[in-house]
């Protein structure tokens, strides 16, 4: 007999709210990451007061060891941010892979990626779930759970409310800028084009454990507060239950099962001995690429390529000739404040956040505009108060992505788009800036560009859920076709990539398994 | 031990044979008329020989031998050494290249190839110090000149000192597994500032360098070539010091438990970023770079391994030639343009860590709307006529950079 019930891999938003439903059942739970790093502590103060008073700017904005220097390659201004450098770093290292036009990345930390998320929420609805073998009332209860567990802010009475989803117990959202309100004075600037406030997994009121979202605008740097989720909030929470264990430091490389047990084996990262476990219950949740991984080679299923899709994704800047010559802001929320949804094509909408200048390092724009250094410095000074950045997402359906279990071991990961994608990026991108030019905000030449495929991290449907599944998909239980007793709980179970935010998906989804699971243990 | 040293009168033989007769070696220097390369077969490994260098080479600009000649000189020797239980060592160069552009580092190429893997391979850097003669004989006499060209692109060079070299080579004997090639070469430094570096050694006054793209020299030198050999050898070793490859010799030195003199003093080198990070700040400042920023931007630089740009690129209008908008692809052509490039990143990074200076970053206090439009509209009039101007001087020097690379 095993020590424990269930054994969760993958400590994310997936892990955690995997975890809940059995640990409530009064279970016993493992749950495994491989977590051995020191965290960098976000700085305790507004991102203006830092910038013109902290005499040591060097860890925050270069890192000790110039590490904001080497991220430079990699798109997103998020990744030249030493701490978020960090809670990437060393994680496709730790994958023997080969990646052809994808770039993957991924958090070996407890949290995952959760630590350096947008914290973007919303519930899938009927017209988004038209592939997956369930209804939405299915995981509205789900939804219902987390929202109360995690706190998210939101408003339930604008133009994007039912986009989000409704029924959903929210806080008010954090004081948005003046900018934004501006925006948001017309909901509707364009046929197809919806703007509403954003939801948001940050919370306006303390819970505990958790400061409320104060302003501060280092959001990009993690919150000294606790204000924005993190999954390794609720692993310490979890930890408190007795039967709960959390194991930090093993690498999980192999999985396997048979009817009345699964097992899983690794190794220790810090000395590299062996690690090995079993229970009548496996669940991944370590991410739709290493889970797929482990259960690939669990069914031998070698040189097979395997389809999955990300999220097509690209950024975008708006100006407001009517802001120019303000002020930066000393507090403002430096995630997104707004929202849109752009209706491109007959039952396809692109989705982005809209954020503030306020918590970028100024350099990301200085070194975006094409004049002198001098003079694109002075104009970047000038123009970012009366700014806005933007991020967009498309449906993962143009993905022609695959996943190939090479013989020795290698993970050989590559990306492409369908042809249809162009023509859907460049209608979709006239809307926006269509929209946005009627509503005062000016779209900057050039700016709305597509980013590197496999950039938006929203990597899914690795092992979609089916009501048939072929070996390697998995049932709307989660269980594995072909591998009893295994669950997957993260984004490789889903079907489908909607646009719009899923990793509140994911744990309504991984929390909706769980509890099945734990049905499973009542009824025995 | 008992030594053989072939080329043993040459610019390292001889200090080879020194230092390993000051080791307590008993060391034989040969010259030429010990072992000729023209006639390997008359010779005959002396008995008791534990180790031989093979240093003799054809560095003269008299083409009587032939590459041929050279291989299977370096394959008797071998098989001498083979027969009579002598370790055998080839000091090759850094310029050993299938596709050298000089006699000299195809003829070590082809050497190192015929050579069987028991044969230790050593591939020396730039070697300098000591006596003026070899390669660095010829760079020390060049360096009295005043007028210096500067050879464009700026080959890299690794100098190491030849005491250096020659410690390595007697340590080699107590190893008696090393790997091979072992490269013994000291950081990379620019080909411009190892001249004046040299030039200063001889006459405390620092020469005038004038560009010129290294295609241009090769061709004048092959020219003159035509009235006398010695100067289409010179052409050749031109041309070889540009198509340089930088070799890692970490391993090398380590295998060794070697640690060589840096060609310039630490601080030497912190001193050429500390003034490079002045001109390269002053764009995203307002005021005055603090010290302790210039010293951030010299550490994010050796962070990354990096050193001073050639002192003469250090000019705030060549700079700015890298920087005229919309010209990015002529700019390309530019000595340096990608190093500059970068370093403005870095620059930029750096700037914005001042909190001194976060005004120049953060506008903190509202301007009326009027105002900030003429203020916008004032700084894109600056900055086209500016662009004007170092437009059209960037379009004159790259047609003249046309092939520099």
């Amino acid at each position: 007999m095993s020590e424990f019930d269930v054994v969760i891999i993958g400590s994310g938003p997936a892990g955690v709210s995997a975890a809940f439903p059995l640990v409530e059942a009064g279970l016993r739970v493992m749950m495994i990451d491989p977590d051995m790093q020191e965290s960098v502590a976000p700085p305790d103060m507004n991102y203006q007061h830092m910038r013109r008073h902290l005499p040591h700017q060097q860890p925050h904005l270069l890192g000790k060891n110039f590490e904001a220097l080497v991220g430079d390659a990699l798109g997103s201004p998020k990744f030249r941010i030493p701490s978020q450098a960090q809670i990437l770093e060393g994680y496709t290292q730790h994958y023997p892979h080969e990646a052809k036009n994808f770039a993957w990345y991924g958090s070996l930390k407890t949290g995952g990626l959760s630590n350096s998320w947008g914290a973007g929420i919303a519930c899938f609805d009927e017209e988004d779930l038209k592939d997956y073998p369930l209804a939405a009332k299915e995981l509205m209860p789900a939804y219902q759970a987390i929202a109360k567990r995690i706190g998210i802010s939101g408003s339930s009475a604008d133009a994007l409310s039912d986009f989000f989803g409704s029924d959903l117990l929210l806080q008010q959202p954090p004081a948005s800028s003046e900018l934004v309100e501006t925006l948001l004075k017309h909901p509707k600037p364009h046929a197809r084009l919806t703007l509403g406030r954003s939801r948001q997994a940050t919370i306006t009121m303390p819970q505990p454990g958790r400061k409320a979202c104060d302003l501060s605008a280092t959001c990009m740097w993690g919150c000294a507060k606790g204000a924005i989720y993190n999954a390794a909030y609720e692993a310490a929470a979890l930890a408190r239950y007795a039967n709960f264990t959390h194991m930090k430091g093993v690498m999980i490389e192999s999985v396997g099962s048979d009817e009345r047990d699964a097992w899983a084996r690794g190794i220790w990262r810090k000395d590299g001995a062996a690690f090995s476990i079993h229970a009548p219950k496996l669940i991944l949740a370590c991410g739709a690429i290493p889970s797929a991984k482990l259960v690939l080679s669990a069914l031998h299923m070698v040189d097979v390529p395997v389809p999955f899709v990300s999220s097509p994704s690209a950024m975008f800047a708006l100006l407001l000739p009517k802001f120019i010559g303000r002020a930066m802001p000393e507090r403002d929320f430096a995630l997104g404040q707004m929202s849109l949804v752009a209706r491109y094509a007959q039952d396809r909408y692109a989705f982005g956040n809209l954020l503030t200048t306020t918590g970028i390092p100024a350099g990301e724009f200085v070194s975006q505009l094409p004049f002198s250094r001098r003079t694109s410095q002075a104009i970047a000074r000038l123009l970012m108060p009366a700014m806005l950045v933007g991020n967009c997402f498309f449906p993962g359906i143009y993905a022609r992505h695959t996943l190939t279990l090479a013989n020795d071991d290698t993970l050989r990961l590559s990306g492409a788009y369908d042809a249809a994608f162009d023509e859907h990026f460049i209608a979709a991108r006239k809307i926006i800036s269509r929209g946005f030019a009627r509503a005062g905000a000016l779209m900057v030449p050039g700016s709305f560009a597509l980013s590197a495929i496999g950039s938006d991290m929203h990597y899914a449907a690795t092992t979609p859920m089916r009501d048939m599944p072929k070996p390697h998909e998995t049932h709307s239980s989660g269980e594995v076709a072909g591998l009893a007793n295994i669950y997957v709980a993260d984004g490789g179970a889903l079907t489908s990539l909607p646009a719009k935010a899923h990793t509140f998906t994911i744990m309504a989804n991984a929390h909706r398994i769980a509890s099945g699971i734990a049905q499973t243990f009542i009824q025995a | 031990m008992r030594i053989l040293i072939t080329g043993g009168t040459g610019y390292i033989g001889s200090t080879l044979a020194a230092h390993a007769r000051q080791k307590g070696h008993e060391a034989i220097a040969l010259g030429r008329e010990g072992f000729n390369l023209a006639q390997p077969l008359a010779f005959s490994l002396p008995a008791g020989i534990d180790a031989v260098f093979h240093l003799a080479a054809q560095t003269s600009h008299d083409h009587s031998l032939t590459q041929a000649q050279e291989v299977s000189a370096a394959q008797h020797l071998f098989s001498e050494c083979r027969a009579k239980g002598a370790r055998f060592y080839f000091i090759s160069s850094q310029a050993a290249q299938f596709d050298a552009p000089s006699r000299y580092g195809k003829t070590k190429w082809a050497i190192e190839q015929s050579l069987p893997a028991e044969a230790v391979i050593v591939r020396p850097g730039l070697v300098y110090g000591g006596a003026q003669s070899g390669l660095f004989g010829l760079l020390s006499r060049m360096a009295r000149f005043q007028i210096l060209p500067m050879i464009m692109p700026v080959p890299i060079v690794q100098p190491v000192h030849i005491d250096d070299l020659c410690e390595a080579l007697i340590r080699i004997l107590s190893f008696p597994a090393v790997p091979s090639p072992l490269c013994i070469a000291g950081e990379p430094v620019d080909f411009t500032r190892l001249l004046n570096y040299f030039a200063k050694q001889q006459h405390h006054k620092p020469p005038l360098f004038i560009p010129v793209p290294v295609w241009f020299l090769v061709f004048v030198l092959k020219l003159a070539g035509i009235i006398s050999a010695r100067f289409s050898f010179l052409a050749e070793r031109v041309a070889s010091l540009a198509a340089n490859r930088p070799m890692k010799c970490a391993e090398s030195l380590n295998a060794l438990s070697m640690k060589l003199r840096t060609f310039l003093p630490a601080s030497v080198l912190r001193k050429a970023l500390l003034a490079e990070a002045r001109l390269m700040l002053a764009p995203f400042l307002k005021m005055h770079a603090e010290p302790s920023l210039l010293a951030r931007y010299a550490r994010a630089c050796e962070s990354q391994a990096l050193q001073a740009l050639p002192a003469h690129f250090l000019n705030r209008h060549y700079l700015r030639l890298h920087e005229v908008p919309f010209m990015r692809s002529s700019a390309r052509r530019l000595p340096c343009n990608e190093t500059i490039r970068a370093r403005f990143a870095i620059a930029l990074a750096v700037a914005q860590t001042s909190p001194r200076q976060s005004d120049a970053f953060i506008k903190t206090k509202a301007t009326f709307l009027p105002l900030a439009y003429f203020s916008l509209g004032w700084m894109i009039v600056k900055e086209f006529l500016a662009s004007l101007l170092y437009g059209a001087l960037l379009l004159i020097i790259s047609l003249f950079a046309r092939g520099a690379r």
